[in-house]
């Protein structure tokens, strides 16, 4: 069953059209094209991060307030902020927020050290590895990685998508762009592409 | 205090032209600028002086307020096209001053006398005064609110993609934008008889008045303009607040520059 049916969806700027996409349960999808055909500015529609018509959006989980309490988009840039890793974490994670599980996923990364960091003195890659330890810790059913593993270095990089394994293992699905070549694309099950017909592009499964 | 005749007024006008041309030999656009500042502020001083005097020959309640009415048309009308970026209503903010400006009133009402307070003389250029700094608190709040919207645009997508509501992403831009807002009032109660004597009391001096007693006036009217600036920028928050509540795409939509 799908968690995530949309159906004619429309993005103005840039033009867009999506005439279906699916989400299940587990998968790993990828959304590929050229910069700046619209690929990001399709995953933020999607979470409402960006205004669209749209004919047919199923969702199949239940909503309180706002989607982005189900679909988790993950943006290619950190936060800049004065703020430190484990007061961002609090204000991010809410009441799943726990410091020693922190600490723990962050050790797992090596990266035990940043826990009082300022997030602006973090590297663009230790960012990255906060925004998907984030997203573990969320666990959200779908999550939307925009570039979100671009900045990180190739040995930490194994460890990363082992996690992507994981949450496709707990029947999270993630939908992603990425521009390099990833070890989780051979674990793909679907496949979308963008084409440009002049004034709009159109979103076509491969 | 002795009176300025036409000629001496006339001399004022040609030392703001040489100031326009002093300006002319580094920016031609803010020369043309201050030539038509100085050209309209000496105009619109003697209109002012001119329909004040009309003013306080006629003590009536009708025409002062309907002088109230105009000085805050005025100032939203300003408003309007120096805080482009916010893109409200003249009548948006032609309520949000009028509102600003009650309290501002109440308490003028409330702690002076009300004889004083009711007379053309007091009420006119007290109103304009509040509306005139609530005019410069709100223009610089509002625009330092959407730079700072539009220089953020990382960071308000990361943390609405966690979830975290536009509402409580926009609090740290409203705070930044109060501090902005109010810095031209803070600076002067901070210096205020240190470093300057302010308007008000300089004219009261001017006119006889004794020092003590137009410092206190002076304190209550810095007072009355804080607070004037301080409901004003409140008051245009809150309505940013509903913005977002009724457009969900409000914030997205401002940091993407398609609003």
């Amino acid at each position: 069953m799908a968690l995530l049916k949309i159906k004619k969806m429309k993005i103005e700027n840039p033009k867009l059209e999506i005439e279906e996409f699916e989400v299940t349960a587990g998968d790993i999808i990828r959304v590929k094209g050229p910069s700046g055909i619209g690929k990001s500015s399709f995953l933020k529609a999607i979470v409402g991060l960006k205004n669209h018509t749209t004919e047919e959006f199923d969702i199949n989980f239940e909503l309180t307030e706002s989607i982005r309490e189900s679909i988790l988009y993950l943006p290619q840039f950190g936060l800049n902020s004065e703020l430190l890793v484990c007061d961002l974490a609090e204000k991010i994670l809410k009441n799943k927020y726990n410091e020693n599980s922190l600490k723990e996923s962050l050790e797992h990364f090596e990266l035990t050290h940043i826990l009082n960091s300022q997030i602006d003195n973090l590297s663009g890659g230790e960012k990255q590895i906060l925004s998907l330890i984030f997203a573990d810790k969320l666990d959200r059913s779908i999550i939307l990685c925009d570039e979100s593993f671009s900045a990180i270095d190739s040995q930490r990089m194994v460890l990363v998508n082992k996690m992507l394994l994981n949450w496709k293992a707990n029947c999270k699905s993630i939908v992603y762009i990425s521009h390099q070549k990833l070890q989780i694309d051979d674990e793909l099950d679907y496949e979308y592409s963008f084409t440009s017909l002049g004034n709009h592009s159109i979103l076509e499964i491969c | 205090m002795s009176e300025l005749d036409v000629s001496q007024v006339l001399i004022i006008f040609l030392i703001g032209l040489v100031n326009a041309s002093l300006i002319h030999l580094f920016s031609k656009e803010d020369s043309k600028l201050s030539l038509i500042a100085t050209i309209r502020s000496l105009v619109q001083l003697l209109l002012l002086g001119f329909i004040l005097q009309l003013l306080f020959d006629n003590d009536s309640w009708l025409i002062k307020l309907l002088a109230m009415v105009l000085v805050i048309f005025n100032g939203s009308f300003t408003l309007k096209k120096r805080a482009k970026q916010s893109h409200e209503s003249i009548l948006t903010y032609f309520v949000i001053i009028s509102l600003g400006v009650i309290p501002g009133l109440a308490l003028a009402y409330f702690i002076l006398d009300e004889q004083y307070f009711s007379k053309p003389f007091f009420f006119i250029p007290f109103t304009g005064m509040l509306v005139g700094n609530s005019l410069t608190g709100l223009t610089l709040g509002i625009n330092g609110l959407y730079d700072d919207i539009k220089r953020s645009k990382q960071n308000i997508i990361y943390e609405l993609s966690f979830n975290i509501s536009s509402i409580e992403v926009s609090k740290s831009f409203f705070q930044r934008s109060l501090t902005t807002g109010l810095t031209p009032i803070l600076n002067m109660m901070l210096i205020v008889g240190i470093v300057s004597i302010p308007g008000l009391m300089t004219g009261q001096l001017m006119s006889g008045i004794s020092p003590f007693m137009s410092a206190r006036y002076q304190y209550f009217l810095i007072i009355a303009i804080q607070s004037t600036i301080i409901i004003c920028l409140l008051l245009y928050y809150s309505y940013f607040i509903i913005k977002l509540k009724k457009d969900k795409y409000f914030l997205v939509e401002l940091v993407d520059g398609t609003t």
